[in-house]
Order: structure tokens, then sequence, then C-alpha cells
């Protein structure tokens, strides 16, 4: 119990069951809310990991993060979808996302269709969702009958439109603009609020939770110290002061990244951060101090 | 002559505590083998085989049979792969070509030609293999080669395919002609026809034959329950019924006896019935327990 904020961690899926097992355990023991699942190649497959995720725990919420929803068929995906839900006793939360690893459509022998493709195929998935779930012949039926929160995560104007139509929870990447199927770099404070901003603009009345993927997180005494280093690590995409400012980069003892934490939530409406695994560990502390 | 194996194929969806208690009473009855079955309406297979393999302790999971049309095979290996790791090796692939062309329809996927289909299964099988021997594939196979193999079907092609390559051929027990809306099953000698051709593209090649048992009752008045099945097959006479292994009627003993008779003449040891029969085939299994 975190007070508003949610606390996921994307896990890094091994192939052994028992690891798996243990992993799982482990985040619902530090307090995390939220354990996810990443979509790639050379990765466990997502929903039969959740499920034994499930089976393993039990309080926590399991969610893909995020599927690559150009891989998937989307009648064949609100099957996936509804089944792991209910196997996980209404546990699933859906994370999509419109995919950006080209290598990986090359790998599956898919072409990789330009952005805007990617983007018309996620959307043409949504609504197949919406209508399966609504579908009271659907089955599996889904456990809610508006199904499982949706997640919605990208950076683009586009999808970011389809998330605050459609999305419980809108996933910003923190990452900058860059040319498509490009690595991703750390975007500044400035354009995650740029983004937040078009994404209140779009909301208007309705609600959602806004989720960020936190890229780094360094528990430390010595703040100064560790954005120093982060600055070196990032090579220099954003200065010390730049990084000192982004809600990607928790830094600091646990009552500074608690602060950081709050006055985020001020500027961004973030209330929903998503810490990857190797960071689970070292970030248990703050869970402790906002409890 | 081989051993006796018996599973069941789960067909319905529902909650994840009714999962777990048709898997545990399948264990409990002495099956072999949980399947479950890749059609839409149905639940998701590799969530619901991991789940079934961690309600039971002994069963084996196998698909029975995923329609090869309905998966790229790359997501398909990441799917079987990493699910037979969570289930601990437990995992057996059944592979078809897909049969029920609205469900194609339904999900926007081309139905073709026969031919079609078979190059799409005997693709699925090729990639499967590759990656199972890919030591770079990730997750990795708990077992090299890879997990067992069951092909399904009734074609030439298919049989061929399967005789080359399946740990386990699996035989429909259908008519070639189907009649739209009823059952269509092969008579004696078109079953006995099928298991002769496969026998024979086998050569010297060992493999574990596989029926699906289309009707089990267990009573005391056979005749009254063929009339029954009858009523149900109208192709076939009650006489002909009565010679199938396909359609299990009569006493726990007299089925038995028909079963070792049929593993006695056509090699069949491994028989599979479909959830609604999952209590009536029990009775069975404990007659041929250890045989």
């Amino acid at each position: 119990m975190t007070g508003d904020f949610r606390f996921g961690v994307n896990m890094v899926v091994p192939d052994s069951r028992a690891v798996w097992v243990e992993k799982c355990r482990k985040a619902e023991d530090l307090g995390f809310d939220v354990l996810s699942v990443a979509d790639h190649l050379g990765m466990a497959p997502p929903f039969p990991a959740l499920v034994l995720a499930a089976e393993a725990t039990e309080r926590v919420k399991v969610n893909t993060f995020v599927l690559n929803t150009p891989f998937y068929n989307p009648v064949l995906l609100a099957r996936e979808v509804t089944g792991t839900d209910q196997f996980t006793d209404g546990r699933l939360e859906l994370g999509l996302g419109a995919g950006y690893v080209k290598a990986e459509f090359e790998a599956a022998g898919m072409p990789f269709p330009p952005a805007r493709e990617r983007v018309d195929h996620l959307e043409r998935t949504i609504t197949e969702l919406k209508r399966r779930y609504a579908d009271p012949e659907h089955k599996p039926a889904p456990v809610r009958p508006a199904g499982p929160p949706l997640l919605l995560a990208g950076r683009g104007d586009r999808i970011l439109t389809l998330a605050a139509e459609h999305a419980d929870i809108i996933g910003f990447t923190g990452t900058a603009k860059t040319p498509d199927g490009a690595a991703v770099v750390p975007a500044s404070a400035e354009d995650i609020e740029e983004r937040v901003k078009f994404v209140r603009a779009k909301l208007g009345d309705r609600e959602a939770e806004f989720n960020l993927l936190c890229h780094f997180v360094s528990i430390t005494d010595d703040r100064a110290s560790a954005l120093e280093e982060l600055a070196k690590l990032t090579r220099g995409a954003l200065s010390v002061d730049q990084l000192a400012e982004v809600p990607t980069a928790l830094v600091g003892s646990p009552a500074e990244v608690a602060e950081q934490l709050h006055a985020h939530r001020e500027r961004f409406g973030l209330t929903y951060y998503t810490v990857l695994e190797h960071n689970m560990e070292q970030f248990a502390p703050v869970l402790e101090h906002l409890r | 002559m081989r051993p006796f194996r018996f599973g069941v194929d789960l067909v319905v969806p529902r909650s994840r505590a009714e999962w777990v208690e048709k898997c545990r009473k399948a264990e409990d009855l002495g099956y072999d083998v949980v399947g479950a079955a890749d059609h839409l309406g149905m639940a998701p297979p590799f969530p619901a085989l991991v789940l079934a393999a961690e309600a039971t302790e002994r069963v084996r999971l196998n698909t029975f049979v995923i329609n090869a049309c309905f998966h790229n095979p790359v997501l398909l290996a990441r799917d079987v792969t990493g699910t037979d790791q969570f289930t601990g090796g437990r995992l057996e692939l059944g592979l078809g070509a897909g049969y029920v062309e609205a469900e194609f329809r339904a999900a926007g996927i081309e139905w073709g030609t026969p031919g079609q289909r078979f190059a799409r299964l005997e693709h699925a099988v090729t990639e499967l293999k590759r990656r199972y021997a890919d030591p770079e594939h990730k997750p990795e196979p708990v077992r090299k080669p890879g997990p067992p193999l069951l092909l399904g079907g009734r074609g030439d092609r298919v049989l061929k395919l399967a005789a080359e390559h399946a740990d386990i051929v699996g035989f429909t027990g259908t008519a070639g002609a189907k009649t739209e809306g009823r059952m269509a099953l092969a008579n004696a000698a078109e079953l006995t026809g099928r298991v002769e051709f496969a026998r024979k593209a086998l050569g010297d090649r060992d493999a574990e034959l596989n029926l699906l048992v289309h009707v089990t009752r267990i009573t005391g008045d056979r005749r009254a329950a063929l009339d029954f099945v009858h009523r149900r097959v109208p192709d076939l006479g009650v006489d002909e019924l009565a010679e199938l292994p396909t359609v299990l009627v009569g006493s726990a003993e007299a089925v038995a006896d028909q079963l070792l008779r049929t593993r006695e003449t056509l090699g069949i040891s491994y028989f599979t019935v479909i959830e609604d029969d999952l209590t009536r085939l029990a009775p069975v299994i404990e007659r041929l327990h250890g045989r």
C-alpha cells in the first residue's frame, strides 16, 4: 500500500519455471503492485508467463508491458486475453503498443510496416477486443464485463490520441522523438510534460491512470554523484541538470525519491511507475518509505 | 506393444477454478494426458496448459491440436518452448492443418486449398524443428530435440508428414466426405485403411498411434446406446458403429476388450476422448491400468 501510487516491475522472464516462480514471489514480497512481462522474440511467451506468475502469487496484477500488437491476429488475441483473464481470476491488465523493434519483425518473417500502418493495426485491434468483450457469446468471457484494464503505451500523437480515447492506463515511454526504428533516447522533462499536456487535452473529462517506464533507478545517499554517473551512462543525451528533473530517472535516498514522486505527480500526473527488474530490489526501500 | 495411454481434450473455457478442478479430476481418474484444443470460443491453448500443469503432478499436457494456419511459426516456437519450460518438460505438441472453415473466416485468415493448408503445416513442422535444434533459440526446449510431436489428420499428405516427423500419429476417425452440421465418422474399413497407410509410410520407424474417440457410453444396454449413436451418425448403420474404436459403447469390460483388440490389430495404443466423456471412460482406464 503505497498511497495513491502503483509500482510495477518489468520482469525478464527466465526459461526455468522454478526461477520464474521465485522471482514473481520476490517481487510480490517486496511490495510491488504489478508484474509485467515484455513481448520480444528470444524471451518467454507473455500469456503463458503471466498465468504462471499469477499461480505463483496472491495479490499482484499481471500485465503485458507491452504487446507488439502487429504480431497478433486480433481475433486470436481476444481469445488469448480473455482466457488469460479467466485463468488469472481477473488479475490481467492488458498492455498494448504498436511495436518498434524492426529486427523482430524480420525474424518473425513479417514486413515491418510504416508507423502509420502499425497504429492502424493497433486501432483495429482495440476495436475488435472491445467488440468481443461486449459480445455475450464470446468465449472465454472476460472476468469483468468491459474486459481487463487496457494500457496503451507510446509516444506519437496518434497512439496517444487512441490512448486518450480508449485506455484505462496511458503509458508514457519517456523517450525522445527519434526516427522510426532507431535506438531510443531519454526525453527531457519538458518533452515529457509536452506529451502529458497533449494527452490531457485529448482526455478532457475522462480519467486515466498515467504510467511511466522508469529507465534509471539509483538509491543512494549521494544524489549528485549518481546523477553525474548517469549523465555518462546516457552519453550526454541529457545534462546532469536535465536528468535531475526527469521522472524516468529516480535518483537519491528513499526519502528523496519519495519527494520526487510527489513532485512528478504534481507536474506530470504520474501515479504508476514501472521499473526494470534489475532495479527491483534497490527500489524496494522507496516502497517501504511510501507505505 | 506400447502400453496404453489415455488423454482428455478440454474444450469448455470457464473460470480458473473450474479448469483446475477438471485437470485434477482427469489426473485422479487415471488419464495420462490433459489436452487443450485450438478453436475460437475455447481456451487459449498454451496459457491453459500452463495452468493445467500447475494444477496437476503427473499428467502430460498436450495441444490437441494446434491449427498450424492460425500461428506464425516463429511465435509458435516461442509459445511451445516457453510452455515446455513452464510445465517442466511435460508438454507434448499436437499440430494439424485446421479444418473449420468458419473459424478461418471469423479470424480473417485465408482458408485456401487443402494443399495450401498442408503447406503451412509442413512449414510449421520444419520451422519448429529448426528452432529446437538452434542452440541460440530462447526459450530452449527442455529436452532435445524438443517436446514430443503429435501430427493429426486424415489425408495422405498429413499422414506421410506424420510418418516422417511425428512421435505420435493422430487419427481423426472422421470420414473423408464431410456432412455439414453432423458428425461424419469413418467406417471400420476406412479407418483401417488410414492406419495401414500411415504404418506403411512409417516403415521401420516407431511411432505411437493415437485415436480420437468420438463417443463413449458405458452401459449394460449396448443396443440402445448404439441406436442413440446411430441417430447422431446416420451415415453408418448400427452394425458398422458397433465395430468402431471411435465409438466405445458397452460395459467397461467389453470396451476394455475392444481397446485391447484395437491395439492388437491396428497398433493404436493412445486414445483421446473429449471433455464430455471424461468421467465415462474412467472405469475402462482403471481396467487397463498398467497394460
